[in-house]
Formats: structure tokens, C-alpha cells, sequence
């Protein structure tokens, strides 16, 4: 009994460890995207921008690792210096429709009564449109632009962020602890920010990470209809969109752009997942 | 251990998926069939020739027919119409051919031809203004057309597909108007399929195919799919990539013609630096256009000259206008004053930046590539440029919010090119975006408003157009062929300079 006891320990240790050097692998890995992604002057060799019509749509070489695109840039180039672009306003954007709607939602949630109804409406009325489309209607509107990309997805993304939050929220203020902190004298704020908000964090973030992979494909889709960074802008979006027409004859055009996007976004998903791994046996253990 | 060999499986399974993307080049045999299948970017909301630009579908499709028609060198030749006599410089004499009869069984009578073109008189603006017609009488077998004002352009303006003769008293012209044509409508859908049937009474000889059915696919890589899967047998309006790719397959042949579909660069004299024509030569002379052609055209195009092809293949009607040379810009540039004083890599001149919006839309991919392609070739020298893609390209080009502008359009629908430069060269002119102005064109301009000698007017339209380029009023940068791809099993189907023929009786699948 007690050896099956001490296997079963054994075996969760080894899990937990191997997830967290797991965790720590895949952190690795992003931050060394990230720095590539900043480095990118210093590591691509060629102009990214220089126009060059003598070398269009060149085969993958040694000079060009993923050939050259209908004006004859260099598509590796590209790829480095819109790493920049794509990641870093991905991560952005999450961060704020992270902290906006976390915000909205915990507010509403501790407060509840008339407020909470009238969020809880405005969010319905957000999430009755589709969400790509009411994303294209406000960068259609607002113009083209990579600022304005960004906030047309921010105006879409917030609202999910809002939810979960509440949900969580409405969980945690009814436990007991929270019961014992009211009777003690502690004021809202203190109750909010010393026992709501570590007890939602770590779910909160495991959405936030795994939302990364998702509003890169959606600035992507946008890039893609032209509706972000302006030419000769490299953005990964932009150059897929470019290169579809030319699968057919120089499908390197298309697949460099393409392949560095859904590398990316997998190594966000893998981090989201390895995290919930992670929380989820915390959560066994402290049940237990 | 499960999960391992399910993990495997899996990949295996991904793996085998990619092996279907690949490419073969196997000889393919086409059936003999009678119904051809046609795929077109292109799409139209109506077959009425006298709403707006319809009567080209209409003509296209080898429904309707006019009493003249253009050949391939854009000359006028008899089609409906048997003779022609001008009478007097208002008065014009038509002939009519005999033994004509509408798809309907109704015959073609100088009647009929009078009422048609009374009737898209009455409701197209355009037929109004540049047939200038007053009155039809109809005689026994010819129609006499009595005109406003002088019009020497008369004959080819009844050319354009929107004077095609069609059966008035028809109903529901819009969507199964009679004509003709060696193929009547069976049925009509604007964003569907439509369906040309064999015209059995056809005057002009025997029609070889049973049935057209034409797709419109808005899309030019699902155009090129439908084409590849054999789900289309011609398709019109693949991007140059494709057709350059479809060349060297055997299985398909390509019909190339040269059309006077120009890309033309307006400049906006209303810029402060393009109002100096010195400014306006350097930016013309660093723009390479045979490069473009070859580069990005993949020549799918000619180089341009003048506003039309025939002045680059016809030694006789040679132009000058601004060749590439970046050395000389560079030149003119500084000695017009412009210096770069703060060292920020864009030439300036009394604090002011030489810095131009270029605006275009993305409807015609190529634009937006030669966009960039400028936009580079100006930067080398110092002159920054921002490209801006605009769908609404009308409205801007209508409001001046531009400095630069590409733009494509017909410079010679009817095989004259009075038209063209009237409303884009003249002072004020609705075309003239840029605000181009000069006393001596307009002159000139007004003489060829009523000269009838064809020789004259070829040489006032050269006059014209050579001070216009002397001056770096416009830019024209290429003119574009146009293709089908078709199997290599379909014959007698070959586009034409005006893009108004296609769908003959001869048409036919092997």
C-alpha cells in the first residue's frame, strides 16, 4: 500500500519535472525568437526592402536561404524583420485586451448587481458579431495601418478576457476566505488584489498565452487583406498574401512567411498548454 | 505504448497527405466535345447595351453584333453594315446587309437598326456624347444619320459594342436581349453560370459549338485552379505568373494580343515640386520601364511610349519622351536647388522634403508591384516616395488627394485617339486628374474636334502627344497584352485589341 503510494508520488514528481523543464525549453526558445526577431539588422545579410527586378522569384540558395519574392527581396530577410512586427504587436495587443478585460471582468464580478448586468450586456452585443469580421469592419474603417490593426483586434479581444475573469471572480468571493477578510475589515481593493487576483493569475495567463497563437493568425489575416502595415512593410501576413497567387511556380514565397508563423504560434500554444499541465497538478496536489 | 504507435500513425498518415502536392506534366487528351466552358474574372449585371459598359459582354459572348467592327489593326471594316458614304460633314449614308436575321426569326430591317440606336441614344450618356447623332431616317436598305455637329469619328464610335443592334421589342432586355450574334441567350445569371445556345439561323455561316457556358470566378488563382482540374476550357484573366507557367505546358496554348489597356503614372502639378516640368522630367527619367515589362510583367506587356501601342511598333509615328537615365536625373535634380541640407537621406530644397504619395489600388496586382518597383528606384536618388493602396482610386484621383497616381485604362476603344487625349490632355478635361495645361495642345485639340482626313489626324495626334511628353505631363509606362489560356484542343478563339470580340461561329473544340 504504502510502496503504491510512494510509486504514484514518484511518478507525479517525475511528470512535474519534466513538464517544467519542458516550460523552461519552450521559454527559451521564445525568448531566443524574440531576440532574433530585435537582431534581425544585424542577422539577415540582405536589404529586406531592396528591390532588386534582375533576381525575382529566385529559388531558395545560399544567398537568399528562402529565394526572393516577384520583386526580387530577399524572402528570409523579410521573414526576420517582420518577425518583429508580427510577434511583438501580437504580444502587445494581448497584454492590453489582457489587462483591459481582466480589469472590466473582475470589477464587475466583485461588484455585481447593476453594473455586472449592464458589462455583461455590452459583452453580448461585442460577441454577437463575428469576430474577423467586426475586426476587418473597424480596420476598414479606421484605415490601413499596423496601430490601427491592432486596435481593431483589441476591440474584439477584450470581451473574452472580461468573461473568464468574472467567471472566476464569482468562484472565488464566495470561499470562506474571503467571507474571513470581509468580517475582518479589509476593504475591497485590498480583497481584490491580495486574494482574487492570485488565485485567478495563473489561469488567467495560461488564456493569455494560449490567445497569443490566435491574434497572430488574426493580425496576419488582416496583413493578409491589406489592411495593416503599409508597403513595402514586411509583415508575414502581407507576404502570404502576396505569395498565394504564386505557389504554383515559387511556392517559397509563400511557405517562408508561412512556416515562421506556424512555428510560432505551435511554441505559444505548447507554452499555454505546459503552463495548464503545470497548474493543473498544483491544483491536484493541493487538493489532495 | 498505445499512444506511441497512434503518434506514429498519425505522422504517417500526414506524410502520405503530402505526397498528393506534387506537380505533373503528363500529357493530357482533351475530349472532342460541343459545349465550350469559359472562365472570366470579369462579370457583368446586365446584357443591355445601353446600360453603360454591358453591350461588351454582350458582344463578347457573340450575342449582339454592330453595324461596323474593328480588325485586328483597329481599322473599321463592314459588319451589319454593308457600305457606308458620308453625304455631307453632317450627314452620313449607312447601307444595310440583306438577309440578316435576329435570333428571334425577326428580320433585320434599317427600321430595326434605327430603333436600336434611338434607343441607347435615349438612355446611355455616352452614346449620346460621342455619336453626336440628331436624326435617323430609315430608307429601303440603308439609314441616313443626321449628326449634331461635325463628327469624324462617327464610324468608329458605332464600333463601340453599345450600339449593338438588338430586337427593341423584346422582352426583358437586360437579361435575354436578341440579337444577331451566332449564339443567342438560353439564360442569364450575374453572379452564376449563363448560357449561350447555338444560334441555328445564323447569317454568317454555320456555328460550330452547340453551347457556351460562362463562369465568372472573381478570383484569378481559382481561375487557374478551374482551369489546371479541366473543370474550365478557357480562361481569361489569369495573373502574368500563371500565363508564364501555363506557356511551357503543352497541354494549353495561350492567345496573346496587344491591347491599348495602358498603365499610365499621373503627376499632380498641384505639388509645389511637380508644378516644375524639370522635376517632373527626373522623377520620368528614373522609372525603367523596360525593366518593369520584362521584370514585372513578365513581358505580358509592351513598354509604352505614347498613349497608344501602335506609336512603339510603327517607326513612322516614333515619339521622344524621358528615357531612363538615372545620372541625368540626378543632375537635373541639383540643378533645380535640390540638396539633402540636413543629411536625413531625402533630397530638400528651401525646407522642403521631395516627398510624393503614390497612390494606386490593388484590383490589377501589377500595379502595386511597379508601386514598390518606383518607389525603390526614387529612393536611390533621394526621392522619398509612399505608396498608398486605394480602392476608391476614382475618388481619389477626383479629389487631387494624390501626387503621384498608377493608373490602367483603354486608351483606344474605337481605334481613333481623339477621345483619350480630349479628355485627359485638355485644360480642365474630366480625365485631366493632374491638372495638365498647355495653350498650344488645346489648339490642337480643338482642330482635331473636325478634321476628317485620317492622315491629318494622325498627325495632329502625334503633334499632341509629343508636347505633352516634351512637357512630362503623364508618364506611360506599359501597355498590356491580354491572353486566354486555353486547351490545347480549342481553336478560333483569340482575343482582340479592343477586348470587344471573343465567341465567334468558328469557335469550335477539336
Amino acid at each position: 500500500m504504502l510502496e503504491k503510494r510512494v510509486t504514484k508520488h514518484k511518478t507525479k514528481y517525475k511528470r512535474q519535472n519534466r513538464d517544467k523543464l519542458f516550460l523552461m525549453l519552450i521559454v527559451m526558445i521564445l525568448v531566443m525568437i524574440g531576440v532574433i526577431s530585435l537582431m534581425a539588422p544585424y542577422i539577415a545579410w540582405n536589404d529586406p526592402y531592396n528591390i532588386d527586378l534582375t533576381n525575382i522569384l529566385q529559388s531558395p540558395s545560399k544567398v537568399f536561404p528562402f529565394g526572393t519574392d516577384a520583386l526580387g527581396r530577399c524572402v528570409f530577410s523579410r521573414v526576420l524583420y517582420g518577425a518583429k512586427n508580427t510577434i511583438f504587436s501580437a504580444l502587445i495587443v494581448v497584454a492590453i485586451t489582457f489587462t483591459l478585460g481582466s480589469l472590466i471582468g473582475i470589477v464587475s464580478g466583485y461588484v455585481g448587481g447593476t453594473l455586472d448586468h449592464v458589462v455583461m450586456r455590452i459583452v453580448d452585443i461585442f460577441l454577437a458579431f463575428p469576430g474577423m469580421v467586426l475586426a476587418i469592419a473597424v480596420a476598414g474603417i479606421l484605415g490601413g495601418g499596423l496601430m490601427n490593426a491592432m486596435l481593431a483586434i483589441i476591440a474584439i479581444g477584450w470581451t473574452k478576457y472580461t468573461r473568464i475573469a468574472r467567471s472566476y471572480v464569482l468562484e472565488i468571493k464566495e470561499e470562506t476566505f474571503i467571507q474571513a477578510a470581509r468580517l475582518s475589515g479589509k476593504g475591497s481593493f485590498y480583497i481584490i488584489m491580495r486574494h482574487i487576483i492570485p488565485n485567478m493569475l495563473g489561469y488567467m495567463i495560461v488564456t493569455a498565452s494560449l490567445d497569443i497563437g490566435t491574434t497572430m493568425i488574426e493580425m496576419s489575416s488582416l496583413a493578409f487583406l491589406g489592411l495593416s502595415s503599409p508597403l513595402p512593410s514586411p509583415e508575414w501576413g502581407a507576404m502570404m498574401s502576396e505569395g498565394k497567387s504564386m505557389i504554383q511556380f515559387a511556392p517559397w514565397v509563400i511557405l517562408g512567411p508561412g512556416v515562421a508563423l506556424v512555428v510560432v504560434v505551435i511554441l505559444f500554444n505548447l507554452l499555454g498548454d505546459t503552463i495548464r499541465d503545470l497548474l493543473d497538478e498544483k491544483q491536484k496536489r493541493r487538493a489532495v | 505504448m498505445k499512444n506511441k504507435w497512434i503518434r506514429i500513425l498519425y505522422l504517417v498518415l500526414i506524410v502520405l497527405q503530402l505526397t498528393g502536392c506534387g506537380f505533373t506534366n503528363e500529357k493530357v487528351e482533351w475530349p472532342h466535345k460541343n459545349e465550350l466552358i469559359f472562365g472570366t474574372t470579369l462579370s457583368t449585371k446586365s446584357l443591355d447595351p445601353a446600360n453603360g459598359y454591358c453591350g461588351w459582354f454582350l458582344v463578347r459572348y457573340g450575342v449582339g453584333e454592330t453595324l461596323f467592327r474593328l480588325d485586328d489593326h483597329m481599322e473599321v471594316e463592314m459588319w451589319l453594315a454593308d457600305s457606308y458614304e458620308q453625304i455631307t460633314p453632317l450627314k452620313w449614308k449607312i447601307k444595310i446587309k440583306e438577309g440578316i436575321f435576329f435570333q428571334n426569326g425577326k428580320k433585320l430591317t434599317p427600321k430595326s437598326v434605327k430603333d436600336a440606336l434611338e434607343r441607347v441614344i435615349a438612355l446611355n450618356s455616352r452614346a449620346k456624347a460621342t455619336l453626336k447623332i440628331n436624326t435617323i431616317e430609315a430608307g429601303e436598305d440603308y439609314i441616313i444619320i443626321q449628326t449634331l455637329e461635325e463628327n469624324p469619328t462617327l464610324i468608329n464610335e458605332l464600333c463601340d459594342p453599345f450600339a449593338a443592334i438588338i430586337d427593341v421589342e423584346s422582352e426583358d432586355i437586360a437579361s435575354s436581349p436578341i440579337g444577331t450574334g451566332p449564339f443567342r441567350v438560353e439564360k442569364f445569371n450575374q453572379n452564376g453560370a449563363s448560357y449561350f445556345r447555338k444560334n441555328e439561323n445564323y447569317w454568317d455561316g454555320e456555328v460550330n459549338l452547340d453551347l457556351i457556358k460562362v463562369i465568372p470566378i472573381s478570383d484569378s488563382d481559382t481561375l487557374a485552379m478551374a482551369l489546371q482540374s479541366g473543370e474550365i476550357d478557357v480562361a481569361q484573366g489569369l495573373s502574368y505568373g500563371m500565363i508564364h507557367l501555363l506557356k511551357k505546358d503543352s497541354n494549353y496554348v495561350v492567345k496573346s494580343m496587344n491591347t491599348s489597356r495602358a498603365i499610365v503614372m499621373y503627376l499632380n502639378e498641384e505639388n509645389q515640386h511637380l508644378s516644375n516640368a524639370h522635376v517632373r522630367k527626373a522623377i520620368n527619367m528614373l522609372i525603367d520601364k523596360e525593366k518593369y515589362a520584362s521584370s514585372i510583367l513578365k513581358d505580358e506587356a509592351v513598354p509604352a511610349i505614347g498613349a497608344f501601342p501602335s506609336y512603339v511598333t510603327d517607326q513612322a509615328l516614333a515619339l521622344e519622351s524621358s528615357i531612363y537615365d538615372k545620372e541625368q536625373a540626378i543632375e537635373l535634380l541639383k540643378a533645380e536647388g535640390y540638396g539633402d541640407s540636413n543629411q536625413d537621406g531625402i533630397l530638400d530644397k528651401e525646407g522642403e522634403n521631395l516627398s510624393f504619395k503614390l497612390v494606386t489600388y490593388s484590383a490589377r496586382a501589377e500595379l502595386s508591384d511597379i508601386a514598390q518597383a518606383i518607389q525603390n528606384d526614387l529612393k536611390q536618388v533621394g526621392i522619398e516616395v509612399l505608396v498608398e493602396i486605394n480602392e476608391n482610386i476614382m475618388d481619389v484621383l477626383s479629389s487631387g488627394d494624390f501626387d503621384l497616381c498608377l493608373y490602367s485604362n483603354i486608351t483606344s476603344a474605337t481605334g481613333d485617339e481623339f477621345a483619350y487625349l480630349n479628355q485627359t490632355m485638355r485644360t480642365d478635361a474630366i480625365s485631366n486628374y493632374g491638372h495638365y495645361s498647355n495653350e498650344q495642345v488645346d489648339n490642337l485639340l480643338s482642330q482635331l474636334t473636325v478634321e476628317f482626313d485620317i492622315k491629318k489626324r494622325k498627325e495632329l495626334s502625334r503633334a499632341i502627344q509629343q508636347i505633352v511628353l516634351k512637357e512630362d505631363g503623364y508618364h506611360f509606362i506599359a501597355h498590356m497584352k491580354m491572353s486566354f489560356v486555353m486547351k490545347n484542343n480549342v481553336i478560333n478563339l483569340v482575343p482582340h485589341p479592343t477586348d470587344y470580340y471573343q465567341f465567334t461561329a468558328k469557335t469550335d473544340i477539336r
